[in-house]
């Protein structure tokens, strides 16, 4: 273990604009702290997570320390964000929630530098670096009454958590939430001899596709391997390539713009429930059979 | 319900589980049913019983013979008439006797990998409590009767107890089975009505639903049924007997990885829930020092019927005076309002008889705090779902009327 932990860990707040100083305050300090926004409401069982990342995984160079918020959203949308379950109590993000995080005295120093050489980004830095935060699976933190997107529930009873290295993990996500490419070949071997971005959600911007392959919800013309789009959460269907594609890994010049319907047709697969007019349709249907068929026909 | 050590031999057998997979006119489904199963892990030995309902199409009887399972022996059964889908499965259940345990997956079901390990965990830690009436693979995010998300509270543990039947992937040892089959014999003739202490909407399924018996059963009963946390199954909803239209609506998380489950004993579990998917009060008094001690139905959706509320004080959504009062946490299920003292005043702790009709502008409130996606698509939906559930009422009484002459 990189730095021992004091129980119960001590803790820094901040304001706005103070994150940088509260990091140097920990650099500077011999122990590991939690860095908790004011306002923020953290969970009794923090301690204990943040013990077993400790133990397990304290010292791996990945880890650039522990986000106790967990995103219940995608960033600034209104679909569910939903990791990929490969039986650890942990995920990793490039995200950075500024709710509360958990950092050693060496994680703290090296995010200060990182914030330094990033214009203040932290995800970017985490990106660079290729490094992550450890999250856990149920939210140890939310900020308090302030905004509804990281309001979360904490978990209510005590466990041996199960923490697992970045390196066997499933659930390794960017800044945008996209599923890491190591990732996705780990579920999808086939996808192993490949060198890849991945923009399953489609949402990259063009300077963000810089690698020879792209694995993509946008239309392709000349695919080299398809994943339908069937299982929850969407990335969960590369664990078994299918004809009826949806996801396409390809070159990335063969790649066509993302389209409103291709779009539409992830979020309501995401959503699960809200397809509005096909539910309209369902029920009124036995009353208006005609209007059905020419809802179905347009939607299809 | 008092707590029976069921002897060992009842229940546990040195056979292995059989998978049982159900077919009917499916082809395709059933093809993708086999092939998910057939890539599980499992010891040496593991029977498969293919069991096809008579539909006049060949296809599925083609499907099975052309099957090759690798796990064990296989075994195919065509029934010659057409049973319906309640008679089929009570048919599969009847298996038990036979293997002991069966793992049943309905044709549009997809299983994990790893849901025979979870059988075989779940059969040694709860298959002597009888109190627990099957095992579920699927994990519910829905709530199955009024299509809300559903979140069971996060207690440490891998799974959660809900007293819904499991239609999406379940288990059943001889002993669950043949519990429910002596209150089947006896019960299984007579009306599912609101009086039941079940929800409206079990009013409004098919008459052809054999689950619809099954939850009768475990309320009428106090059993309950296991659900894993992460799910081991997952419902494509693929158009068929009980489904128009293809939907994602049912899909669910599949676990991916292997694991060691965590499961804690019934009563040592704080996610245990009703038949409504609310919680047990018992765990709210755990969590919240001020409802210690206290004598109170749960009904933070304000859904329950009346029938429903038959103790002296009352935890809900619908508008009264009364002390403790909770806000309403926003981004988390009901559930957390109450277990983090929200401070609020949206749900209420008073005397049943002090608290009025869930309003509209409550029901919103709920929905657009507590369920993910377009807001506007989400109210529009929670209002025109009860509106179906009443058709469908109407429409099966009028059938029974006219059954009646």
């Amino acid at each position: 273990m990189a730095d021992a932990l004091s129980t119960p860990p001590a803790q820094i707040e901040f304001g706005q604009n103070e994150l940088a100083a509260a990091l140097a305050k920990v650099a500077e300090g011999n122990t590991t702290t939690v860095l908790r926004r004011r306002g923020a409401h953290v969970s009794r069982f923090m301690t204990s997570f943040v013990e077993a990342v400790l133990a397990e995984i304290g010292n791996d160079r990945r880890v650039a320390g522990i986000s106790l918020a967990a995103p219940r959203l995608r960033t600034a949308t209104v679909m569910p964000f939903v990791p990929i379950e490969d039986s650890f109590d942990a995920i990793f993000l490039q995200i950075v929630p500024l709710v509360a995080l958990v950092m050693t005295p060496t994680q703290a120093a090296a995010a200060k530098a990182g914030l330094e050489k990033h214009g203040g980004n932290l995800a970017k830095w985490l990106a660079a670096s290729k490094r992550y935060l450890v999250t856990p699976r149920t939210a140890l933190a939310h900020d308090g009454l302030g905004t509804a997107e990281q309001q979360r529930m904490f978990p209510i009873g005590q466990r041996e958590w199960r923490i697992g290295p970045p390196d066997n993990s499933l659930a390794l996500y960017d800044a945008r939430l996209e599923l890491a490419a190591e990732a996705a070949q780990r579920l999808a071997p086939p996808l192993a001899d490949f060198a890849f971005i991945v923009d399953l959600w489609g949402q990259r911007q063009p300077e963000e596709i810089v690698g020879d392959y792209l694995l993509s919800a946008r239309p392709c013309r000349r695919p080299v391997i398809q994943f339908a789009l069937d299982f929850i959460p969407p990335e969960a269907n590369l664990v078994a390539p299918s004809k009826q594609g949806f996801f396409t890994l390809g070159k990335a010049n063969d790649f066509e713009p993302m389209e409103r319907s291709r779009r539409e047709r992830l979020f309501r697969h995401a959503t699960r429930y809200n397809a509005l007019d096909d539910y309209a349709a369902q029920l009124l249907g036995p009353m208006f059979g005609p209007l059905r068929r020419l809802t179905h026909r347009i939607a299809r | 319900m008092r707590r029976r050590a069921l002897a060992k031999n009842d229940i546990l057998t040195t056979r292995l589980p059989a998978i049982d997979a159900v077919g009917y006119n499916r082809p395709d489904a059933l093809l993708r049913l086999l092939t998910s199963l057939a890539a599980g892990e499992y010891p040496a030995g593991v029977p498969l019983v293919i069991s096809l309902d008579h539909s006049g199409n060949e296809a599925p009887g083609a499907v099975a013979d052309a099957f090759v399972w690798p796990h064990g022996p296989k075994r195919i059964i065509r029934h010659q008439s057409n049973l319906g889908l309640r008679e089929h499965i009570l048919s599969c259940g009847d298996l038990t006797r036979e293997y002991g345990t069966i793992v049943l997956f309905e044709d549009d079901i997809v299983a994990s990998p790893h849901h025979y390990a979870y059988v075989l965990q779940a059969i040694e830690r709860y298959g002597h409590d009888e109190r627990v009436a099957g095992f579920g693979l699927y994990g519910y995010r829905i709530n199955e009767f009024n299509n809300m998300d559903f979140e069971p509270v996060d207690d440490g543990s891998d799974v959660y107890f809900l007293q819904v039947a499991a239609s999406w992937g379940q288990a059943w040892t001889a002993a669950q089975w043949q519990l429910f089959r002596g209150w089947y014999a006896k019960h299984g003739s007579e009306p599912i009505v609101v009086a039941d202490h079940v929800p409206r909407q079990l009013e409004a399924w098919r008459s052809n639903s054999w689950k619809r018996f099954f939850i009768k059963y475990l309320t009428a009963t106090g059993r309950t049924f296991l659900f894993p946390r992460t799910a081991l199954s997952t419902n494509t909803a693929r158009s068929g007997t009980n489904t128009k239209r293809e939907v994602s609506i049912y899909q669910t998380v599949l676990d991916q990885h292997a694991r060691v489950w965590r499961m804690p004993p019934l009563e040592g579990s704080r996610a245990r829930y009703d038949v409504f998917y609310e919680p047990d009060p018992a765990i709210l008094h755990a969590l919240c020092p001020d409802l210690a001690g206290m004598d109170f139905d749960v009904d933070l959706y304000g859904t329950k019927p009346p029938a429903a509320l038959t103790r002296p004080y009352l935890l809900s959504s619908r508008p009264a005076c009364g002390a403790p009062q909770f806000g309403l946490l926003s981004g988390a299920p009901p559930v957390a309002s109450i277990a983090q003292s929200t401070p609020g005043e949206f749900f209420t702790f008073a005397r049943r008889e002090l608290f009025g009709p869930m309003t509209t502008a409550r029901r919103m409130q709920l929905i657009r705090a507590t369920q993910i996606g377009r807001p506007l698509n989400n109210l529009m939906f929670q209002m025109l779902k009860p509106l179906q559930t009443s058709l469908f009422i109407r429409k099966g009484r009028r059938a029974v009327r006219m059954a009646d002459g």
